[in-house]
Protein backbone atom coordinates (compact mmCIF):
# COMPACT_ATOMS: atom_id res chain seq x y z
CA UNK A 1 0.00 0.00 0.00
CA UNK A 2 3.43 2.24 -0.53
CA UNK A 3 1.43 3.41 -3.41
CA UNK A 4 5.11 2.88 -5.07
CA UNK A 5 4.32 3.33 -8.97
CA UNK A 6 5.95 0.32 -10.12
CA UNK A 7 5.26 -2.04 -13.43
CA UNK A 8 1.88 -3.76 -14.41
CA UNK A 9 0.38 -1.50 -11.54
CA UNK A 10 -2.73 -0.41 -12.52
CA UNK A 11 -4.46 2.66 -11.59
CA UNK A 12 -8.06 2.94 -12.10
CA UNK A 13 -9.54 5.55 -13.54
CA UNK A 14 -12.26 6.97 -16.86
CA UNK A 15 -9.94 8.26 -19.43
CA UNK A 16 -10.58 7.78 -22.75
CA UNK A 17 -7.88 5.20 -22.94
CA UNK A 18 -8.92 3.88 -19.37
CA UNK A 19 -12.56 3.21 -21.78
CA UNK A 20 -10.91 1.89 -24.63
CA UNK A 21 -11.12 -2.39 -25.52
CA UNK A 22 -8.34 -4.10 -23.92
CA UNK A 23 -7.87 -5.60 -27.28
CA UNK A 24 -7.84 -2.47 -28.54
CA UNK A 25 -5.22 -1.42 -26.33
CA UNK A 26 -3.26 -4.38 -26.88
CA UNK A 27 -3.58 -4.39 -30.58
CA UNK A 28 -2.45 -0.44 -30.52
CA UNK A 29 0.39 -1.32 -28.11
CA UNK A 30 2.15 -4.03 -30.15
CA UNK A 31 1.89 -1.88 -33.37
CA UNK A 32 3.59 1.39 -31.65
CA UNK A 33 6.01 -1.51 -30.45
CA UNK A 34 6.66 -2.87 -33.59
CA UNK A 35 6.84 0.63 -34.94
CA UNK A 36 9.37 2.12 -32.62
CA UNK A 37 11.58 -0.84 -33.22
CA UNK A 38 11.44 -0.70 -36.69
CA UNK A 39 11.95 2.84 -36.90
CA UNK A 40 14.97 4.67 -38.10
CA UNK A 41 13.84 7.73 -39.26
CA UNK A 42 13.78 11.00 -37.47
CA UNK A 43 10.41 11.83 -38.77
CA UNK A 44 8.93 8.14 -37.57
CA UNK A 45 10.41 9.08 -34.34
CA UNK A 46 8.89 12.30 -33.75
CA UNK A 47 5.66 11.01 -35.56
CA UNK A 48 5.66 8.30 -32.40
CA UNK A 49 6.86 10.63 -30.02
CA UNK A 50 3.71 12.58 -30.46
CA UNK A 51 1.37 9.67 -30.43
CA UNK A 52 2.77 9.01 -27.36
CA UNK A 53 2.66 12.04 -25.65
CA UNK A 54 -1.28 12.09 -27.37
CA UNK A 55 -1.99 8.83 -25.17
CA UNK A 56 -0.31 10.25 -22.06
CA UNK A 57 -2.36 12.78 -22.07
CA UNK A 58 -5.71 11.18 -22.85
CA UNK A 59 -4.55 8.49 -20.22
CA UNK A 60 -4.44 11.53 -17.96
CA UNK A 61 -0.61 10.62 -16.81
CA UNK A 62 0.89 13.40 -14.68
CA UNK A 63 4.60 14.16 -15.58
CA UNK A 64 4.91 13.10 -11.77
CA UNK A 65 3.53 9.26 -12.24
CA UNK A 66 4.84 9.24 -15.75
CA UNK A 67 9.08 10.03 -13.66
CA UNK A 68 7.39 7.60 -10.99
CA UNK A 69 7.28 4.88 -14.51
CA UNK A 70 10.66 5.62 -15.65
CA UNK A 71 12.36 5.59 -12.33
CA UNK A 72 12.70 2.25 -12.18
CA UNK A 73 14.33 1.79 -15.29
CA UNK A 74 16.89 4.72 -14.44
CA UNK A 75 19.83 2.87 -13.98
CA UNK A 76 19.50 0.57 -16.69
CA UNK A 77 19.00 3.50 -19.56
CA UNK A 78 21.64 5.24 -18.29
CA UNK A 79 23.83 2.14 -18.87
CA UNK A 80 22.23 1.08 -22.74
CA UNK A 81 23.47 4.94 -23.54
CA UNK A 82 26.57 5.07 -22.22
CA UNK A 83 27.66 1.53 -23.26
CA UNK A 84 26.72 2.88 -26.64
CA UNK A 85 28.23 6.33 -26.93
CA UNK A 86 31.19 5.05 -25.83
CA UNK A 87 31.59 1.14 -27.21
CA UNK A 88 30.60 2.27 -31.28
CA UNK A 89 32.97 2.59 -33.87
CA UNK A 90 33.21 5.30 -35.96
CA UNK A 91 34.22 9.18 -36.66
CA UNK A 92 35.25 10.27 -33.36
CA UNK A 93 34.13 13.31 -31.84
CA UNK A 94 36.66 13.37 -28.41
CA UNK A 95 38.54 11.00 -26.24
CA UNK A 96 37.69 10.12 -23.00
CA UNK A 97 40.77 8.31 -22.15
CA UNK A 98 41.23 5.43 -23.73
CA UNK A 99 37.45 5.41 -24.49
CA UNK A 100 36.01 7.49 -27.24
CA UNK A 101 33.07 9.18 -28.42
CA UNK A 102 32.26 8.74 -31.41
CA UNK A 103 29.43 10.69 -33.83
CA UNK A 104 28.31 7.44 -34.65
CA UNK A 105 27.74 6.68 -30.92
CA UNK A 106 26.08 9.46 -30.51
CA UNK A 107 23.32 8.81 -32.81
CA UNK A 108 23.02 5.21 -31.92
CA UNK A 109 22.92 5.95 -28.23
CA UNK A 110 20.05 8.81 -28.10
CA UNK A 111 18.53 6.59 -30.69
CA UNK A 112 18.39 3.23 -27.81
CA UNK A 113 17.30 5.74 -25.53
CA UNK A 114 14.46 7.25 -26.73
CA UNK A 115 13.50 3.60 -28.33
CA UNK A 116 13.65 2.21 -24.46
CA UNK A 117 11.82 5.29 -23.30
CA UNK A 118 9.07 5.20 -25.89
CA UNK A 119 8.56 1.22 -25.47
CA UNK A 120 8.35 1.51 -21.49
CA UNK A 121 5.67 4.10 -21.54
CA UNK A 122 3.61 2.70 -24.25
CA UNK A 123 4.03 -0.89 -21.78
CA UNK A 124 3.36 0.89 -18.97
CA UNK A 125 0.22 2.78 -20.61
CA UNK A 126 -1.47 -0.41 -21.36
CA UNK A 127 -1.40 -1.73 -17.83
CA UNK A 128 -1.87 1.60 -15.81
CA UNK A 129 -5.18 1.84 -17.89
CA UNK A 130 -6.43 -2.24 -17.90
CA UNK A 131 -7.17 -4.05 -14.98
CA UNK A 132 -5.55 -7.62 -15.18
CA UNK A 133 -8.22 -8.92 -15.64
CA UNK A 134 -9.02 -6.93 -18.74
CA UNK A 135 -6.21 -7.70 -20.60
CA UNK A 136 -6.00 -11.46 -19.95
CA UNK A 137 -9.70 -11.12 -20.74
CA UNK A 138 -8.62 -9.56 -24.06
CA UNK A 139 -5.48 -11.68 -24.65
CA UNK A 140 -7.75 -14.70 -24.88
CA UNK A 141 -9.59 -13.38 -27.38
CA UNK A 142 -6.95 -12.72 -29.11
CA UNK A 143 -5.59 -15.66 -29.11
CA UNK A 144 -8.78 -17.78 -30.03
CA UNK A 145 -7.68 -18.70 -33.43
CA UNK A 146 -4.31 -19.79 -32.07
CA UNK A 147 -6.59 -22.51 -30.45
CA UNK A 148 -7.03 -24.61 -33.27
CA UNK A 149 -3.44 -25.41 -33.68
CA UNK A 150 -2.97 -26.90 -30.13
CA UNK A 151 -1.79 -23.25 -28.20
CA UNK A 152 -3.22 -24.03 -24.47
CA UNK A 153 -4.32 -20.52 -24.92
CA UNK A 154 -6.59 -20.43 -21.54
CA UNK A 155 -4.28 -21.85 -19.67
CA UNK A 156 -1.32 -19.15 -21.04
CA UNK A 157 -4.18 -16.41 -20.16
CA UNK A 158 -4.54 -17.26 -16.62
CA UNK A 159 -0.80 -17.93 -16.11
CA UNK A 160 -0.33 -14.34 -17.21
CA UNK A 161 -3.55 -13.06 -15.11
CA UNK A 162 -2.20 -14.70 -12.14
CA UNK A 163 1.37 -13.48 -12.43
CA UNK A 164 0.02 -10.01 -13.54
CA UNK A 165 -2.07 -10.49 -10.34
CA UNK A 166 0.74 -10.99 -8.06
CA UNK A 167 3.34 -8.65 -8.91
CA UNK A 168 2.04 -5.61 -6.74
CA UNK A 169 1.17 -8.05 -4.15
CA UNK A 170 4.81 -9.72 -3.77
CA UNK A 171 6.40 -6.21 -3.95
CA UNK A 172 4.10 -5.08 -1.30
CA UNK A 173 4.79 -7.34 1.21
CA UNK A 174 9.06 -7.23 0.00
CA UNK A 175 8.40 -3.78 1.50
CA UNK A 176 6.28 -5.06 4.60
CA UNK A 177 9.29 -7.66 5.03
CA UNK A 178 12.29 -5.46 4.52
CA UNK A 179 10.83 -3.28 7.60
CA UNK A 180 9.59 -5.88 9.60
CA UNK A 181 13.55 -6.87 9.50
CA UNK A 182 14.85 -3.41 9.75
CA UNK A 183 12.95 -3.28 12.91
CA UNK A 184 15.07 -5.95 14.12
CA UNK A 185 17.95 -4.10 13.48
CA UNK A 186 18.74 -6.06 9.80
CA UNK A 187 21.10 -4.11 6.98
CA UNK A 188 19.84 -3.60 4.06
CA UNK A 189 21.58 -0.43 2.51
CA UNK A 190 24.67 -0.61 4.98
CA UNK A 191 27.35 -2.32 6.04
CA UNK A 192 30.17 -4.65 3.79
CA UNK A 193 28.56 -6.86 1.08
CA UNK A 194 28.66 -10.07 3.88
CA UNK A 195 25.95 -7.95 5.81
CA UNK A 196 24.33 -6.95 2.67
CA UNK A 197 23.72 -10.74 1.56
CA UNK A 198 22.95 -11.54 5.20
CA UNK A 199 20.30 -9.01 4.86
CA UNK A 200 19.30 -10.03 1.26
CA UNK A 201 18.71 -13.68 2.91
CA UNK A 202 16.56 -12.52 5.54
CA UNK A 203 13.87 -10.79 2.78
CA UNK A 204 13.95 -13.99 0.03
CA UNK A 205 13.44 -16.64 2.89
CA UNK A 206 10.01 -15.11 4.03
CA UNK A 207 8.94 -13.87 0.86
CA UNK A 208 9.37 -16.77 -1.38
CA UNK A 209 7.97 -18.91 2.08
CA UNK A 210 5.08 -16.64 1.36
CA UNK A 211 4.78 -16.82 -2.65
CA UNK A 212 4.88 -20.82 -2.27
CA UNK A 213 2.04 -20.50 0.64
CA UNK A 214 0.00 -18.23 -1.72
CA UNK A 215 -0.07 -20.47 -4.74
CA UNK A 216 -0.76 -23.42 -2.39
CA UNK A 217 -3.83 -21.47 -1.23
CA UNK A 218 -4.49 -19.53 -4.44
CA UNK A 219 -4.40 -23.38 -6.48
CA UNK A 220 -6.80 -25.16 -3.18
CA UNK A 221 -9.01 -22.16 -4.09
CA UNK A 222 -9.04 -22.73 -7.66
CA UNK A 223 -10.03 -26.35 -7.35
CA UNK A 224 -13.41 -25.65 -4.51
CA UNK A 225 -14.48 -23.11 -6.97
CA UNK A 226 -14.21 -26.37 -9.78
CA UNK A 227 -12.16 -24.18 -12.49
CA UNK A 228 -11.22 -25.88 -15.74
CA UNK A 229 -9.33 -23.90 -18.05
CA UNK A 230 -11.53 -23.44 -21.24
CA UNK A 231 -14.67 -24.60 -19.83
CA UNK A 232 -16.42 -21.86 -22.29
CA UNK A 233 -17.72 -19.96 -19.19
CA UNK A 234 -19.43 -16.96 -20.20
CA UNK A 235 -18.25 -13.51 -19.12
CA UNK A 236 -19.97 -10.82 -17.03
CA UNK A 237 -19.02 -8.07 -19.25
CA UNK A 238 -18.32 -8.57 -22.59
CA UNK A 239 -15.96 -6.93 -24.72
CA UNK A 240 -17.20 -4.84 -27.57
CA UNK A 241 -15.57 -2.56 -29.81
CA UNK A 242 -16.81 0.70 -30.04
CA UNK A 243 -16.54 3.91 -32.50
CA UNK A 244 -13.44 4.72 -30.64
CA UNK A 245 -12.13 1.72 -31.01
CA UNK A 246 -11.88 1.60 -34.54
CA UNK A 247 -10.62 5.11 -34.69
CA UNK A 248 -7.55 4.42 -32.34
CA UNK A 249 -6.93 0.74 -34.39
CA UNK A 250 -6.89 2.96 -37.31
CA UNK A 251 -4.52 5.72 -36.02
CA UNK A 252 -1.59 3.00 -34.91
CA UNK A 253 -2.78 1.06 -37.80
CA UNK A 254 -1.41 4.20 -40.23
CA UNK A 255 1.09 5.16 -38.22
CA UNK A 256 2.62 1.91 -38.65
CA UNK A 257 2.26 1.40 -42.15
CA UNK A 258 3.97 4.90 -42.67
CA UNK A 259 7.13 4.00 -40.56
CA UNK A 260 7.49 0.42 -42.57
CA UNK A 261 7.41 2.51 -45.77
CA UNK A 262 9.48 4.79 -44.57
CA UNK A 263 12.02 2.13 -43.14
CA UNK A 264 11.74 0.44 -47.26
CA UNK A 265 11.60 3.21 -49.06
CA UNK A 266 12.14 6.17 -48.00
CA UNK B 1 -2.39 7.75 33.87
CA UNK B 2 1.59 8.63 34.68
CA UNK B 3 1.33 12.29 33.45
CA UNK B 4 3.75 13.48 36.10
CA UNK B 5 6.66 13.30 36.90
CA UNK B 6 7.48 10.59 33.63
CA UNK B 7 9.10 12.23 30.49
CA UNK B 8 8.08 12.19 27.06
CA UNK B 9 9.44 9.13 25.66
CA UNK B 10 8.03 9.59 22.06
CA UNK B 11 6.40 13.16 21.13
CA UNK B 12 4.79 13.48 17.93
CA UNK B 13 3.88 16.93 16.95
CA UNK B 14 1.09 17.56 14.38
CA UNK B 15 2.41 14.92 12.48
CA UNK B 16 0.62 14.58 8.87
CA UNK B 17 1.32 11.46 6.70
CA UNK B 18 0.61 11.15 3.07
CA UNK B 19 1.59 8.43 0.84
CA UNK B 20 2.92 8.54 -2.63
CA UNK B 21 2.31 12.32 -2.38
CA UNK B 22 1.59 13.76 -6.03
CA UNK B 23 0.21 10.58 -7.63
CA UNK B 24 -2.88 9.40 -7.87
CA UNK B 25 -2.65 7.21 -5.26
CA UNK B 26 -1.46 9.61 -2.75
CA UNK B 27 -3.74 9.16 0.53
CA UNK B 28 -3.34 11.23 4.02
CA UNK B 29 -3.19 8.06 6.51
CA UNK B 30 -2.31 10.91 9.37
CA UNK B 31 -3.43 14.52 9.94
CA UNK B 32 -2.03 16.88 12.40
CA UNK B 33 -1.47 13.71 15.26
CA UNK B 34 -0.20 15.19 18.41
CA UNK B 35 0.40 12.79 20.81
CA UNK B 36 2.93 12.00 23.67
CA UNK B 37 3.80 8.97 25.82
CA UNK B 38 5.62 9.08 28.81
CA UNK B 39 8.29 6.55 29.80
CA UNK B 40 6.77 3.59 31.79
CA UNK B 41 3.35 4.33 30.70
CA UNK B 42 1.02 1.38 28.72
CA UNK B 43 -1.16 2.91 26.04
CA UNK B 44 -3.31 1.09 23.68
CA UNK B 45 -4.22 2.46 20.62
CA UNK B 46 -7.54 1.69 18.84
CA UNK B 47 -9.24 2.86 15.44
CA UNK B 48 -11.35 1.02 13.11
CA UNK B 49 -9.30 -0.24 10.06
CA UNK B 50 -7.46 2.56 7.80
CA UNK B 51 -7.43 4.86 10.93
CA UNK B 52 -3.81 5.34 10.44
CA UNK B 53 -2.63 3.16 13.75
CA UNK B 54 -0.18 1.33 11.92
CA UNK B 55 0.97 4.14 9.98
CA UNK B 56 1.52 6.21 13.19
CA UNK B 57 3.61 3.61 15.14
CA UNK B 58 5.83 3.33 11.93
CA UNK B 59 6.74 6.90 12.39
CA UNK B 60 7.67 5.61 16.27
CA UNK B 61 10.96 3.82 14.99
CA UNK B 62 12.01 5.83 11.83
CA UNK B 63 10.42 3.22 9.41
CA UNK B 64 8.35 6.43 7.86
CA UNK B 65 9.28 9.82 8.47
CA UNK B 66 6.86 12.74 8.69
CA UNK B 67 5.54 14.07 5.60
CA UNK B 68 4.51 17.48 7.73
CA UNK B 69 5.16 17.86 11.62
CA UNK B 70 7.69 15.54 13.85
CA UNK B 71 8.83 13.10 15.74
CA UNK B 72 10.41 13.07 18.64
CA UNK B 73 11.73 9.69 20.71
CA UNK B 74 13.82 10.19 23.63
CA UNK B 75 14.01 13.97 22.47
CA UNK B 76 15.77 13.49 19.33
CA UNK B 77 14.21 13.87 15.94
CA UNK B 78 13.50 10.75 14.20
CA UNK B 79 14.25 12.43 10.99
CA UNK B 80 17.91 12.55 11.95
CA UNK B 81 19.85 9.70 10.05
CA UNK B 82 22.34 9.18 12.82
CA UNK B 83 19.39 8.79 15.14
CA UNK B 84 17.35 7.01 12.62
CA UNK B 85 19.72 4.27 12.09
CA UNK B 86 20.10 3.48 15.62
CA UNK B 87 16.02 4.33 16.82
CA UNK B 88 15.36 0.14 16.80
CA UNK B 89 17.40 -0.20 19.55
CA UNK B 90 14.87 2.00 21.67
CA UNK B 91 11.77 1.42 20.05
CA UNK B 92 10.41 -2.55 19.52
CA UNK B 93 8.39 -2.79 16.69
CA UNK B 94 6.55 -5.80 16.35
CA UNK B 95 4.48 -5.72 13.15
CA UNK B 96 0.37 -7.20 12.43
CA UNK B 97 1.20 -11.20 11.42
CA UNK B 98 5.19 -11.36 12.41
CA UNK B 99 4.99 -14.85 11.92
CA UNK B 100 5.75 -13.57 7.80
CA UNK B 101 8.83 -12.26 9.19
CA UNK B 102 10.83 -15.68 10.47
CA UNK B 103 13.55 -17.09 8.11
CA UNK B 104 15.77 -18.43 10.16
CA UNK B 105 16.93 -22.19 10.42
CA UNK B 106 16.48 -22.90 14.77
CA UNK B 107 14.21 -20.99 16.95
CA UNK B 108 17.20 -20.23 18.82
CA UNK B 109 18.45 -18.39 16.10
CA UNK B 110 15.32 -16.64 14.61
CA UNK B 111 14.99 -15.08 18.15
CA UNK B 112 18.46 -14.37 18.48
CA UNK B 113 18.40 -12.45 14.99
CA UNK B 114 18.07 -9.04 16.97
CA UNK B 115 20.48 -9.71 19.96
CA UNK B 116 23.02 -10.68 17.79
CA UNK B 117 21.99 -7.02 15.39
CA UNK B 118 22.81 -5.50 18.94
CA UNK B 119 26.34 -7.20 18.61
CA UNK B 120 25.85 -8.90 22.16
CA UNK B 121 28.06 -11.80 23.13
CA UNK B 122 26.85 -14.94 22.69
CA UNK B 123 26.70 -16.25 26.11
CA UNK B 124 24.31 -13.32 26.90
CA UNK B 125 22.12 -14.32 23.51
CA UNK B 126 21.79 -17.59 25.01
CA UNK B 127 20.37 -16.33 28.30
CA UNK B 128 18.54 -14.02 26.86
CA UNK B 129 17.40 -15.93 24.20
CA UNK B 130 16.04 -18.74 27.02
CA UNK B 131 14.21 -16.31 29.12
CA UNK B 132 12.12 -14.72 26.19
CA UNK B 133 11.30 -18.20 25.24
CA UNK B 134 9.94 -18.87 28.39
CA UNK B 135 8.19 -15.74 28.69
CA UNK B 136 5.97 -16.49 25.95
CA UNK B 137 5.45 -19.60 27.18
CA UNK B 138 7.64 -21.80 24.79
CA UNK B 139 9.78 -24.43 26.52
CA UNK B 140 13.33 -23.32 25.56
CA UNK B 141 14.73 -26.85 25.75
CA UNK B 142 11.89 -28.12 23.61
CA UNK B 143 11.64 -25.55 20.75
CA UNK B 144 15.25 -23.93 20.26
CA UNK B 145 16.18 -26.30 17.73
CA UNK B 146 13.13 -26.88 16.06
CA UNK B 147 12.50 -24.96 12.24
CA UNK B 148 10.16 -22.17 13.00
CA UNK B 149 8.25 -23.38 10.15
CA UNK B 150 7.31 -26.50 11.66
CA UNK B 151 5.03 -24.50 13.89
CA UNK B 152 1.76 -23.88 14.12
CA UNK B 153 1.02 -20.24 13.08
CA UNK B 154 0.36 -18.75 16.66
CA UNK B 155 3.48 -20.56 17.70
CA UNK B 156 5.01 -18.36 15.10
CA UNK B 157 3.41 -15.74 16.72
CA UNK B 158 4.70 -16.17 20.05
CA UNK B 159 8.19 -17.49 18.57
CA UNK B 160 8.52 -13.39 16.85
CA UNK B 161 7.22 -12.02 19.71
CA UNK B 162 10.31 -13.54 21.89
CA UNK B 163 12.69 -12.10 19.19
CA UNK B 164 11.11 -8.96 20.20
CA UNK B 165 11.29 -9.49 24.18
CA UNK B 166 14.98 -11.08 23.89
CA UNK B 167 16.44 -7.85 22.88
CA UNK B 168 15.15 -5.62 25.13
CA UNK B 169 14.13 -2.30 23.95
CA UNK B 170 12.89 0.13 26.33
CA UNK B 171 9.53 0.50 24.40
CA UNK B 172 7.77 -2.17 22.81
CA UNK B 173 4.93 -1.23 20.07
CA UNK B 174 3.01 -4.38 19.03
CA UNK B 175 0.59 -4.09 16.12
CA UNK B 176 -2.40 -6.48 16.92
CA UNK B 177 -0.33 -9.25 19.08
CA UNK B 178 -2.69 -10.91 20.05
CA UNK B 179 -5.09 -11.45 16.51
CA UNK B 180 -5.34 -14.74 15.48
CA UNK B 181 -4.69 -16.57 19.08
CA UNK B 182 -6.58 -18.14 21.09
CA UNK B 183 -8.16 -17.02 24.38
CA UNK B 184 -5.43 -18.15 26.16
CA UNK B 185 -2.58 -17.19 24.78
CA UNK B 186 -4.00 -13.87 24.01
CA UNK B 187 -4.37 -13.38 28.13
CA UNK B 188 -0.79 -14.72 28.52
CA UNK B 189 0.65 -12.23 26.15
CA UNK B 190 -1.40 -9.43 27.87
CA UNK B 191 -0.41 -10.12 31.42
CA UNK B 192 3.35 -10.67 30.24
CA UNK B 193 3.13 -6.86 28.45
CA UNK B 194 1.53 -5.86 32.22
CA UNK B 195 5.11 -7.17 34.02
CA UNK B 196 7.14 -5.66 31.59
CA UNK B 197 5.86 -2.20 31.78
CA UNK B 198 5.76 -3.00 35.73
CA UNK B 199 9.65 -3.74 35.20
CA UNK B 200 9.66 0.18 33.48
CA UNK B 201 9.60 -0.95 29.68
CA UNK B 202 7.14 1.99 27.68
CA UNK B 203 4.15 -0.35 25.94
CA UNK B 204 2.03 0.43 23.06
CA UNK B 205 -0.13 -1.30 21.80
CA UNK B 206 -2.59 -2.15 18.77
CA UNK B 207 -5.83 -4.15 19.35
CA UNK B 208 -9.16 -4.33 18.76
CA UNK B 209 -9.74 -5.90 22.39
CA UNK B 210 -11.31 -3.55 23.99
CA UNK B 211 -12.25 -5.63 26.76
CA UNK B 212 -8.35 -5.99 27.28
CA UNK B 213 -7.80 -2.69 26.31
CA UNK B 214 -10.00 -1.47 29.25
CA UNK B 215 -8.09 -3.66 31.76
CA UNK B 216 -4.47 -3.31 30.94
CA UNK B 217 -4.43 0.48 29.36
CA UNK B 218 -3.47 3.01 31.36
CA UNK B 219 -4.67 5.33 28.55
CA UNK B 220 -6.25 4.62 25.29
CA UNK B 221 -5.92 6.42 22.15
CA UNK B 222 -8.85 6.30 19.68
CA UNK B 223 -7.80 7.65 16.19
CA UNK B 224 -10.61 8.02 13.31
CA UNK B 225 -9.76 8.86 9.68
CA UNK B 226 -6.39 9.49 10.55
CA UNK B 227 -7.01 12.18 13.54
CA UNK B 228 -7.01 11.34 17.35
CA UNK B 229 -10.94 10.91 17.84
CA UNK B 230 -10.45 10.97 21.55
CA UNK B 231 -8.10 9.65 24.48
CA UNK B 232 -8.02 9.08 28.39
CA UNK B 233 -8.10 6.81 30.98
CA UNK B 234 -9.91 3.57 29.66
CA UNK B 235 -12.78 4.83 31.96
CA UNK B 236 -13.08 8.52 30.60
CA UNK B 237 -12.83 6.74 26.51
CA UNK B 238 -15.58 3.94 27.06
CA UNK B 239 -17.93 6.24 28.96
CA UNK B 240 -19.55 7.12 25.49
CA UNK B 241 -20.61 4.01 23.87
CA UNK B 242 -22.56 5.41 20.73
CA UNK B 243 -19.75 7.91 19.77
CA UNK B 244 -17.16 4.55 19.94
CA UNK B 245 -19.32 2.72 17.97
CA UNK B 246 -19.93 5.50 14.95
CA UNK B 247 -16.12 5.24 14.61
CA UNK B 248 -16.39 1.56 14.00
CA UNK B 249 -15.29 -0.21 17.33
CA UNK B 250 -16.82 -1.61 20.53
CA UNK B 251 -16.81 -0.62 24.13
CA UNK B 252 -16.39 -3.44 26.90
CA UNK B 253 -18.87 -5.72 27.28
CA UNK B 254 -19.92 -4.77 31.06
CA UNK B 255 -19.16 -0.99 29.64
CA UNK B 256 -22.16 -1.60 27.51
CA UNK B 257 -24.67 -3.53 29.78
CA UNK B 258 -24.03 -0.59 32.52
CA UNK B 259 -24.60 1.86 29.62
CA UNK B 260 -27.94 0.25 28.24
CA UNK B 261 -29.27 -0.09 31.96
CA UNK B 262 -28.72 3.61 32.30
CA UNK B 263 -30.52 4.42 29.21
CA UNK B 264 -33.38 2.31 30.45
CA UNK B 265 -33.36 4.24 33.33
CA UNK B 266 -32.29 2.31 36.29
CA UNK B 267 -29.76 3.82 38.40
CA UNK B 268 -26.21 2.37 37.99
CA UNK B 269 -23.00 3.81 37.99
CA UNK B 270 -21.31 5.08 34.62
CA UNK B 271 -17.64 4.90 34.44
CA UNK B 272 -17.68 0.87 34.76
CA UNK B 273 -15.40 -1.19 32.58
CA UNK B 274 -14.81 -4.70 34.15
CA UNK B 275 -16.66 -7.62 34.42
CA UNK B 276 -16.39 -7.27 38.73
CA UNK B 277 -17.30 -3.77 38.71
CA UNK B 278 -20.86 -4.73 36.80
CA UNK B 279 -21.16 -7.78 38.77
CA UNK B 280 -20.87 -5.43 41.92
CA UNK B 281 -23.01 -3.03 40.49
CA UNK B 282 -25.98 -5.72 39.73
CA UNK B 283 -25.96 -6.47 43.07
CA UNK B 284 -26.16 -3.16 44.38
CA UNK B 285 -28.94 -2.73 41.70
CA UNK B 286 -30.82 -6.08 42.98
CA UNK B 287 -30.80 -5.51 46.57
CA UNK B 288 -32.56 -1.99 46.03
Amino acid sequence: MQGNITLGFYVPGQSFIHRLDPRTKILACLAITMAVLFCNHPAGFAALSLVTLLALGLARVTPQLLLGILRPFGIFLVLALLLQLLFTPGRPLMMLGPLQLTREGVHFGFQLLWRLVLLIISGSLLTLTTSPLMITAAMEDLLKPFRRVGVPVFELAMMMSIALRFVPTLLEEAQQIIRAQQSRGAAFTRGGLVQRVQGLVTLLVPLFASAFRRADELATAMEIRCYRAGANRTRMHQLRFHCRDYAVLAGTGVLFLIVLVMRWWG
Amino acid sequence: MKMDGGRAMILVEHLTHIYAPGTPLALTSLEDVSLHIEEGEFVVLAGATGSGKSTLVQHFNGLLLPTAGRVLVGGRDTRDKKVRRDLWRTVGLLFQNPEQQLFEESVFAEVAFACRNLGLDEKTVEVRVCRALEMVGLEPDRYRALSPFALSRGQQRLVALAGLLAYQPPVLVLDEPTSGLDPAAREQIWQLLKKLQQAGHTVVVITHHMEDAARFAGRVVVLHRGKIYRQGTPRQVFSDPGGLRAVGLDVPMPCELMYCLQQKGLPVKSGIITLDEAELELKNLAMG
